[in-house]
This record gives structure tokens, sequence and C-alpha cells, in this order.
């Protein structure tokens, strides 16, 4: 159920008027959204046009979002039609293209070759990876386990507090106290 | 101050505030906070392993700029169900189905105990998110990641021989015979 | 009126003959599972494959056949670090640790009532887990059909499988949180089905001279019946679909302590409950633990004096779960 009850709170807000608040869906699903993308899409700087399409689409279609399902689900079927769109006039500009969609639905997502030059406003995923993890290596063994169940195995505070023994509150100051430290380290780079 | 503001933060992304007015009103017009947001959620992107090969830093103020000439929507009716009632339905009726067909279905191995108590049906049922399961990357759990102890493990004697046994088990449900035996060749023994 | 219906019977035959399409294109991943569940056990085949797991990875080769008469014999090879081999031949398993020059024997009467293969299985897993075609791609040089297999909660992983178009063997195997994450995984780079294979391909490469070998006869396998069983432990909790499908005692060669050993199964995942008495010597640590290889958790507790370990390919919250529920029956 996690993600539901904030992100329909702020599907609210953008629906009746508030333009910033769709700002927070942009900055929390930009990068799973260019991920998505990217597997279909192998040039980089296409697929953030691509990205930033969908985004523009997901916008103009919000009124009809009903909350049947995720927004990411929502919003994942929007990129994946993008995509595809995008494919398809390119396969119809450069005569022939032997690529078939469904097979590229499931290639994994780092299988680019080609390696382009990186401008000043793009940052290698496996430079911030690296300070990630290392930052968590370093963590205490409790916030280490709490931000780990939280982010990976998807538990909530309750479950965690299960898992760990704690109280509920004990979880949340953990996972802050994590998210808090890796932030420190992370910042400077993005802000580059 | 605003380290207090930042653990609601944390606990809103993590979506176990009960009352988020307050904190997404200070969040939409707050610039900082929205850095925050947008860095604790990479932090959990990043663990999941969903990051592009490329971040771009722009990519959501020059988003911005485009939405900014779009129009704002008016829609202010909330059409869309908040989803937890439906679904526990929904789970209870599938609930329900798993067991008739279990029931039929267990002739060959006679169960000891019927499993799957109906006191904890109830969290069961909540858990069931059929469509949120994806398989986004080959991205291969770090070390550590998975709360390993590799010291603890490896010289633990009576965890091997768990493992081995339970390994063994698993080999004879012959649904995949290769990996059991592959986990065994790599346990370390102790003289 | 008529511009309407026509334009509805014409979507009709364009949805229709799509349906026929794709299923032409994909099989039913039910079968396909079915196929490669009894081709992993009938083929003769000679595999090398990578085994990735914990941020390590190890390549071993599998030597499989089966015999005119049914039985089946097998050789695991690792490659890489330590020159370890498993060799099963039909009741018997031998593992060699030549650098602990050990010869690790076990014999199990009770495999043969075992049958080797479950049809009915497939149908029981399907309550739990979602199957479906993925798509296509190569593995190992061989095309490969990728199915998705998506567990229903939070309580179990789920897999992406790589099964061979024409033999139906399993090429690649990934295990996955829910969250999609990769927790272990397994790629043959070379697969060759065979006709026959030598027998000589199913004898240890290394010579076991002067190896300690350690027997054990492991005949207290039974599957459970509610008649003739009177368990002392219970569980009350498992997640949905988990069942108990074995039970043994002192199934632990080495260990000088009873152990009971429960095994439950949805059809797919496997969880073991060990309890084992605690002596005074065989247990120091008294706190709980979670311990994690690969894809397989275990969590440990004591109660009533004993050490309740739960093991199991399924997330940690499960094995914790399952074994904080674990309790002397009266």
């Amino acid at each position: 159920m996690a993600e539901n009850i904030t992100d329909n709170e702020i599907i609210d807000r953008v629906k009746n008027g508030d333009k910033n608040a769709y700002d927070l869906l942009v900055l929390k699903y930009q990068q799973r959204v260019v991920n998505l993308i990217s597997r279909f899409v192998k040039n980089h700087s296409d697929a953030l046009d691509v990205s930033q399409e969908t985004f523009i689409k997901a916008y103009r279609a919000l009124p009809n979002f009903r909350g049947d399902s995720a927004f990411y689900t929502w919003l994942y079927r929007i990129a994946v039609n993008t995509a595809k769109n995008h494919l398809t006039v390119q396969s119809r500009r450069f005569t022939k293209s032997d690529y078939d969609v469904s097979e590229i639905e499931q290639i994994d997502g780092n299988m680019s070759l080609t390696e382009q030059t990186t401008p000043e406003n793009l940052l290698i995923r496996d430079e911030l990876q690296e300070t990630v993890l290392k930052c968590i290596e370093n963590l205490p063994e409790d916030l280490k386990s709490a931000i780990m169940l939280r982010e990976i195995d998807g538990l909530s505070y309750e479950e965690i507090a299960v898992v760990m023994n704690c109280p509920v509150g004990t979880v949340r100051s953990r996972i802050f106290r994590a998210r808090e430290t890796i932030d420190s380290k992370i910042k400077p780079l993005l802000e580059n | 101050m605003k380290k207090q503001k930042q653990e609601i933060l944390s606990t809103l992304i993590d979506d176990e505030l009960t009352n988020n007015k307050e904190i997404l009103d200070n969040l939409i017009s707050n610039e900082e906070m929205k850095d925050t947001w947008a860095r604790f959620h990479l932090i959990g992107d990043c663990l999941r392993g969903n990051l592009p090969k490329k971040i771009d830093r722009n990519f959501s103020s020059n988003l911005k700029k485009i939405i900014a000439n779009e129009p704002s929507l008016f829609f202010p009716n909330k059409n869309y169900k908040l989803v937890k009632e439906p679904i526990i339905g929904f789970a209870i009726a599938a609930s329900v189905a798993i067991f008739a067909v279990l029931g039929i279905q267990r002739a060959d191995i006679s169960p000891i105990e019927t499993t799957a108590s109906t006191v904890h049906m109830k969290k069961e049922i909540v858990d069931s998110k059929l469509d949120t399961f994806s398989f986004p990357d080959n991205y291969v759990a770090p070390a550590n990641v998975e709360e390993i102890n590799e010291y603890d493990f490896l010289s633990n004697q009576r965890l091997n021989n768990y493992l081995i046994n339970h390994s063994q088990y698993r080999n004879d449900l012959k649904m995949n015979t290769v990996l059991p035996y592959a986990r065994i060749v790599n346990i370390e023994t102790e003289d | 009126m008529n511009h309407r219906v026509l334009h509805f019977i014409f979507l009709l035959i364009l949805l229709n003959s799509k349906f026929v399409t794709s299923n032409e294109l994909y099989p039913d991943p039910n079968n396909l599972i079915d196929e490669m569940s009894s081709a992993t056990i009938d083929l003769n085949y000679d595999g090398i494959f990578i085994y990735r797991h914990d941020n390590k990875m190890d390549t071993m080769r599998i030597i499989h056949k089966k015999n005119m008469n049914g039985d089946v014999s097998e050789r695991l090879i690792s490659l890489s670090d330590n020159e370890r081999e498993i060799i099963r031949k039909k009741n018997t398993v031998k593992y060699l640790f030549p650098d602990k020059k050990i010869i690790l024997v076990e014999e199990d009467s009770s495999k043969q009532l075992i049958p080797t293969h479950i049809p009915s299985q497939i149908k029981k897993i399907t309550n739990f887990y979602r199957f479906e075609i993925a798509g296509n791609s190569r593995v190992a040089g061989l095309d490969a059909w990728i199915i998705n297999i998506k567990p229903i909660d939070k309580y179990r992983y789920g897999y992406q499988l790589w099964i061979d178009k024409q033999s139906k063997l399993l090429l690649k195997s990934k295990l996955k949180n829910y969250q999609g994450m990769t927790l272990e995984d397994v790629m043959f780079v070379q697969m060759q089905v065979m006709s026959d294979i030598n027998d000589s391909l199913l004898e240890p490469s290394i010579s076991t001279e002067g190896f300690k070998q350690i027997y054990h006869v492991n005949d207290k396998v039974k599957v459970p019946s509610q008649k003739n069983h009177k368990k002392k432990w219970t569980t009350s909790w498992m997640p949905v679909g988990f069942s108990m499908s074995k039970y043994s005692k002192n199934p632990i060669s080495t260990n000088s302590a009873p152990v009971e050993h429960y095994i439950y199964s949805d059809g797919l995942a496997t969880i073991s409950i060990f309890v084992e008495k605690i002596i005074h010597t065989n247990i120091n640590n008294t706190s709980p633990k979670i311990t994690s290889f690969g894809g397989v958790n275990t969590y440990s507790k004591q109660t009533d004096g004993h050490q309740i370990t739960a093991v199991g390919e399924v997330p940690k919250t499960t094995v914790k779960l399952i074994a904080n529920s674990v309790k002397a029956s009266n």
C-alpha cells in the first residue's frame, strides 16, 4: 500500500490547480522513468526527451487518473507507450529497423553499448552508487538494517519493528538517520 | 527544527504519516525541502538499482519550465478511490478461492496441519499487491545489502548443516535441481 | 449505426487475430515450467554455469545423466576457488571437500519414495505465483523463452527463468525480491544436450586417497500423515499456501544433539524449520540472529530450551515471523 496515500494527496493538489505540487512527483519518479525508457531508447539524450514527454503527457492526462492503480503503474504505462511511439517513428525514419519492441522490453537496463561524452550536468550512476554503497557499509548496523529493510525489502515501519525488535519510533529515527548520513555524502555530487 | 522537519519528510516518503497536510504545504513551497525529498528518493532508487546509467541534474528544473507553460488543472473532485478497502474485499475472495482449490489439490501430500492461520489473514491480505512486483533490471545485490554477517555464517557449522539439509530437501521437490547443490558446493566447512 | 456495428466487428476480428498470433508465438508458461522440470531430470547434459550471489561469482560444471533404468546420476564440480565436487548416484550423495580432505556420504533410503516429477505441483504453484512469458532472448548461444514468476505477496520471492526453446532446459534463473532486485542468479555459459554420457564423467576427478569418510544413513525421512505423527512443535504462522511436506529427525550427520527438521513448501519455495535441543556446549550465541546466503535467509532464536532456526529462500521477514511463531505443543 506504500506510496499511494502520499501520491494521491499530491495528485489531489495538482488537480486543484497547484502546479508546484507536480514537481514532487517528477522529483520522485524521474530516475525510475528515465531508467525504464532507457531500456527502449538507447541514445541518452533521446531517452531524456522521451522521459520529459512522458511527464508532460502524464500531467495533461492527470484528470483521467482515478487511483484504480498506483500512480507509478499508470505513469509506467504512459512511459512505455511513449517510448514505443518514439521507436515506431524512428523505425519509419530510418528505413528498416530490426527492433522487436516486445524483445526490447525485457532487455536489462544497463546494456547500452555506446558510451557518450558526459556534459557537465550529467552524473554517472556508478559514481553515485559507489558513494551510497560505501556510506551504507560504514553505517552502524542498526541504521543499515533499518534502511535496507525499508528500501530493499519494502517493509513497513511496523514490520521492521518486529524484525528488529524495537519500537516503531526507533525505526522511524533509524531510517531517517541513515538517510541523513547518506544524503550528506551524495549532496555534493548532485550540486556539482 | 530543520532536522525535525526532515525526519517528518522521511516518514512521509515511507507513507507512514497519519497527517500529511502540513508537511506537504511546507514541502511544496520550500525548494530546499524539495531537494531533500528528491535526494531521499534517489537513495531508495539507487539501492533498488533503479537508476539510469547517467543522471541529469537539470531534468526536473527543465521540466518545471515546460509545465509552467501548461494550463493549471482544475478538477477538484476526488474521483480516485481510497484503494485499501476494495483490495481487502478482493483479496479475501482470492484467499478463499486459494483455500478451496488447495483443499482438492493437496490430495497427493497429506499435510500435518492446515497452514496460513486465519489470525494473520488480514495482514496477508493487505500485503497482497499483485500489480507492484516488477523486474526492473539485472542489478545483483551487493555484499551487505542483504545484511550478510559473513563471518558468523561461515564459521557456524550448525547453520551450514542446516543449509545443506535444507538445500537437499529443496532438491527433492525437483523444481530446480542445480541451484540447491550450487549452494552446497560453496558452503564452507569446519574441521 | 451500420458503420458502428462494422467498426465493432472489425475491432473484434483485429483483437481475435492478435490473440491467435500471440498464442502461436508464446507457449503457455505453465506447460513450459512443467516441461522444464521434466527435461531437467530426463535429459543427459553437460553444462557450465555461473552462480552469482552476494557479490560473489562461482563457476560450476554440471553433468547430468538419466540411466536406462531411470536412475539419475549427477556431478557438480566447482571450477573456481575450491576444487569441490558433489556426486549423486541414485540415493547416495557424496560431497568431496579436498581442502578439508573429507568425503561426506549421505544415503537416503527414502529418496525412492519421492516421486521424481509431480505434475500436480504446477497447479498448486499457480495459486501463489503468477506465471507469464516475458519475451525471448539468447543464453549460451541458445534461444530461450523468458518466464516471470511473480509472487502474490511479500512473503516469498519471485523468479525469472530463461528456458531453452528446444530442449526446455533451464539456462538462466534469477531469484528476485518483491522490488525486483536480483538476489542470486544462475546462468549457463555453455550447455550441451547429449544422447548419452560416459560414466567416467560421473566419477570424481580428484584423488580421494587419505580422505576421511563420514557416513550418514538417513532413513527416518517420511512424508507426514495426520495419523501416525504427533508433532512436538507447532507453528502458528505461515504464509498462505505453505504446507508441511516432510518431517525428519536427526537429519544432520555431524551434530551430536538431536535435531528435528520440518519442511514446508508452497510448491516452489521451501522453508525448513530446525529444532535443536540446547545442550550447554552446542550453542553459544543466545541472541536471535538473521543471516543470508544469496537468496536463502535464516533466522535463529531460542525458545523452551531449544534453538529454533527457520531457513528458506524467502524474505527475512518470513523466516523471522515463522521462527517466532514456533512453540512446543502440549
